[in-house]
């Protein structure tokens, strides 16, 4: 060894005292003795953030800002309103606490996983054994606490105001919840945003356009405190109730989603990205018709409900679907580890894994049960309807057997037909693609790619039909051949100068064919074998998590083939 | 795919492609514990591209890659715990020192409680960073991130170290104790795969170097085997390159060697000429006596060794262009 070598041993004997310096409990500070072992509960991500936001000078200003504010709103509002003074202080107070919620928070969270991609640090966090969703969520993390940060300087006041006049807590709670709520939908869309628009050049864009939506989205809030002071807002039951429910369900499970798609764009190649978006997709849908369910315990439906029902959910399932048909048609070795080994389990299963078939499958088979559970509340309705209101069976538009049942039931049936057949289509068009071309989505682009062209196929056709349906006809729509490709003229004025059996040979008999070729042609994506786990990682993995085998591996196979290193024999990294 | 135990570091005919291009072509090579593997390649070689598929950062488009025998594509958390990766840009957080940014590692990699605080001190003791701990990032010299990068790469104490251009923009003396770190770290057993343009400093910190040139591995071996190799091809060609320093006019010396048909000039200075001439030693020795007799005022007459950016020249040049 040389002497600089030495002169690095003796730096290294040096670190000793360095150690010592670093533990919290030689620091004096008892505090931070208690504090330094609770910390390891935390994510790191979380208390890296944390340390950054609360040192930026963003923070501070804005902090010292709103400070300021509502020390000025407060002054003001009892030396100029004598009457509905809490009203006009809430007012206020919801105003200034808007600005860092709708804002600051949402943008620093964008910004915050947005700068990792720019300065590269995604790569130097990506390689530690953090998981893409701690990564995430630690992100979220700090932006709460941020969020708890602002929230504290106006909670005292907010609650003063219930002490006055005139503020119900309703109305109050109502506040916190759009707010709170709207701050962590829209930092989750910030992350959601940061991790779809990775390039420097794109993110300039992404950014000012973002921050302009968040203006926006502050001025609403604004319309919104001034509305909310002025509703007569006071019960659960009411119908802003059941919209407020209806808006935090589909916010909440929008929410979710896009975590889980930020999660996916940032997961390991090889790793399983499409099976936890897939289940969100799936819970979005359950919260959707547990919604639809709860409105007609206390409303009936009206005409033509049902097939707006399967209209939005068919546009949901076009949308996802379509991404999901560019997904790659490849499944790692890594998971096909995780794929169960029993029949039932591969055939339902299957759906939820990674690839166009399989994703095809899956929204189709959803979008069907949408329509079996359209139809199903529909009855439910009726039965419903005609046992509590017996003189009033004219609003019940689902009578079995009635032509508005009919009528309603066709154009739901088109409608869902409709969906089969474009993403029948725009996966079979993908599968060519991957034939002809070699071409695969690994880049990440598929199912943008794939999106686009659906999207362009579905409008390039219903704009054609339309048009040619305008051309020959007059304006009258709904009667020729061209009107049977457009899917929106169809589902409202099916039973208008339909000629059935021309619609039958002309759509739908293809449509069939198409779509029957495309199930069959992905049919092949569910018979996937899996593959054994590799008997280092199997052992490696047994001390350390006991409970976490393999599907369709017992631990009688596992300690009957392989020898088991004992605890601790591990290697000490 | 079994492994043998000492090897820590396995590339099987691996390639990735990016569209057409061929980042990296059908390339295979190992690194054993406590085996310094230098990888030297012109920009674009692919160097990068296979240091971050080993890095579980890209994946290959074929071939498999290994780390302590687990595969990069199928077990890439158990390839991480076991392996530091220096990039050769550093990233930075703004609002963070020394110390929390350690901290920060620290805590991604599972470290938890007395086992953390005692990997940071290790590695600012080993990195020398023990003074600049509570000293802003932004604020550090270019030495100085590096040895932070390289202690984030070691905080998890691994088996396999890939540092990426790590001498990159160094001063001498930062270059020099770098180099000692890494020795250091190959003799404590760890497993080293490093890139780098400056070939003197591989040479001398590197087992073995394996060259590559447009994704293609040209040769790999010990650094004494490439050099004999090369010395071996010289000979084998009866040609050596000397070099000729002098303090006569420069035209006259350029004029007496151009006149001779037995030498090959390749460049000269004001002071000095390097030209290809005979390997045989009795005859650089006539040589040398002509130039004196020809009242040519010679100062030193020299065989210039073979080193490695020799052996790059030769083994790149006109193979993979």
């Amino acid at each position: 060894m040389t002497e600089e070598t030495s002169a690095i041993e003796k730096v290294r004997l040096s670190g000793e005292r360095v150690e010592s310096d670093l533990m919290p409990s030689r620091l004096g500070s008892k505090l931070d003795g208690i504090l330094e072992p609770m910390s390891d509960w935390f994510s790191s991500i979380l208390i890296k953030e944390a340390r950054q936001a609360f040192r930026s000078r963003q923070f501070v200003w804005t902090y010292i800002l709103q400070l300021i504010l509502v020390a000025a709103w407060t002054a003001i509002g009892f030396s100029l309103f004598q009457r509905e003074l809490g009203t006009s202080l809430l007012l206020g107070y919801f105003i200034i606490l808007g600005f860092p919620l709708a804002v600051i928070i949402p943008f620093s969270g964008y910004r915050s996983l947005a700068r990792e991609f720019d300065d590269g640090t995604i790569s130097l966090i990506s390689i530690t054994t953090m998981k893409p969703r701690q990564i995430i969520f630690g992100k979220l993390g700090s932006a709460l606490i941020q969020l708890v940060m602002y929230l504290s300087v106006l909670a005292p006041c907010i609650s003063f105001t219930y002490l006055l006049q005139g503020i119900s807590i309703w109305r109050i709670l109502l506040g916190l919840l759009v707010s709170v709520g709207g701050s962590i939908f829209l930092t989750i869309f910030g992350l959601f945003l940061a991790g779809s628009f990775r390039s420097r050049n794109l993110g300039v864009g992404v950014s000012v356009v973002f921050s302009i939506a968040l203006s926006f989205a502050y001025f609403f809030w604004i319309g919104f405190c001034f509305a909310m002071s002025e509703s007569s807002f006071s019960r659960y039951g009411s119908e802003e109730s059941l919209t407020v429910a209806g808006f935090v369900l589909f916010f909440g499970s929008t929410a979710l989603l896009l975590l889980a798609s930020v999660v996916a764009q940032i997961s390991f190649p090889s790793d399983n990205r499409s099976t936890l978006i897939r289940v969100m997709l799936l819970i979005q849908q359950t919260l959707f018709f547990g919604w639809i369910g709860h409105l007609l315990c206390m409303e009936s439906f009206m005409d033509g409900v049902p097939t707006v029902i399967l209209l939005v959910v068919g546009h949901y399932w076009l949308g996802m679907g379509f991404l999901m048909c560019g997904e790659s048609t490849n499944l790692s070795r890594r998971v096909r580890r995780s794929l169960p080994r029993s029949l039932p389990g591969r055939l339902f299963y299957s759906l939820f894994m990674p690839g166009a078939g399989r994703g095809f499958l899956f929204a189709l088979a959803n979008v069907w049960a949408a329509f079996l559970i359209v139809w199903f509340l529909a009855i439910f309705e009726q039965t419903l309807f005609s046992w509590e209101w017996q003189g009033d069976r004219t609003r019940n538009k689902f009578l079995i057997g009635s032509f508005a049942w009919q009528d309603e039931f066709i154009g739901m049936l088109i409608c869902v037909g409709f969906v089969s057949w474009y993403l029948s289509l725009v996966f079979l068009f993908n599968r060519y693609l991957l034939r002809r071309f070699d071409w695969d989505s690994e880049g990440g682009y598929g199912p943008v790619i794939s999106l686009v062209f659906g999207a362009t196929l579905v409008a390039f056709i219903s704009i054609l039909s339309f048009v040619i349906e305008g051309a020959f006809q007059s304006g009258s729509f709904g009667a020729s051949v061209a009107s049977f490709f457009n899917w929106y003229t169809m589902s409202f004025e099916s039973s208008l100068n339909l000629n059935f059996f021309v619609f039958v040979f002309v759509f739908v008999i293809q449509a069939a064919f198409i779509t029957i070729y495309a199930v069959l042609r992905a049919s092949d994506d569910l018979l996937l074998v899996a593959v054994e786990t590799p008997e280092r990682v199997l052992i490696e993995r047994l001390p350390a998590k006991k409970n976490t085998l393999p599907v369709g591996e017992s631990i009688d196979e596992i300690f009957g083939e392989l020898p088991v290193r004992p605890p601790g024999s591990e290697d000490a990294n | 795919m079994s492994l043998a135990a000492e090897t820590m570091i396995q590339l099987d005919n691996v390639t990735r492609a990016f569209g057409n291009t061929l980042a990296v072509d059908d390339v295979s090579f190992h690194v054993d514990a406590g085996e310094v593997l230098g990888f030297i390649g012109p920009n674009g070689a692919g160097k990068t591209t296979s240091m971050r598929i080993l890095s579980t950062l890209d994946t290959p488009t074929s071939g498999e890659a290994w780390v302590d025998g687990f595969s990069v594509v199928d077990d890439p958390d158990r390839v991480r715990e076991r392996m530091g990766w220096m990039p050769d840009g550093f990233g930075t957080y703004p609002n963070i020192n020394c110390e929390e940014y350690l901290d920060f590692f620290a805590r991604s990699y599972g470290l938890r409680g007395k086992n953390r605080l005692r990997a940071i001190k290790n590695v600012m003791g080993f990195t020398q960073l023990n003074q600049l701990s509570k000293k802003p990032i932004s604020g550090l010299s270019k030495g100085m991130k590096q040895r932070l990068c390289l202690g984030r790469a070691l905080i998890h104490n691994p088996k396999v170290l890939i540092l990426d251009e790590p001498a990159a923009g160094l001063d001498p003396r930062a270059r020099i104790e770098l180099r000692e770190m890494i020795l250091e770290l190959a003799n404590e057993g760890k497993s080293l795969l490093i890139s780098s343009h400056i070939l003197s400093e591989l040479a001398e910190v590197c087992d073995r170097v394996a060259i590559i040139e447009k994704g293609k591995l040209l040769a790999i071996g010990s650094v004494e085997s490439l050099l004999n190799n090369e010395s071996r091809e010289s000979a084998g060609k009866g040609v050596s390159q000397l070099e000729v320093k002098f303090v006569s006019d420069p035209s006259v010396v350029n004029k007496w060697f151009n006149s001779r048909e037995d030498i090959e000039v390749v460049s000269t200075t004001s002071d000095s000429i390097l030209f290809n001439y005979e390997a045989c030693h009795k005859k650089q020795s006539e040589l040398l006596t002509e130039l004196v007799n020809s009242k040519i005022e010679v100062f030193e007459f020299t065989e210039k060794q073979t080193s490695l950016e020799d052996v790059f020249l030769s083994v790149t040049r006109g193979v993979v262009q």
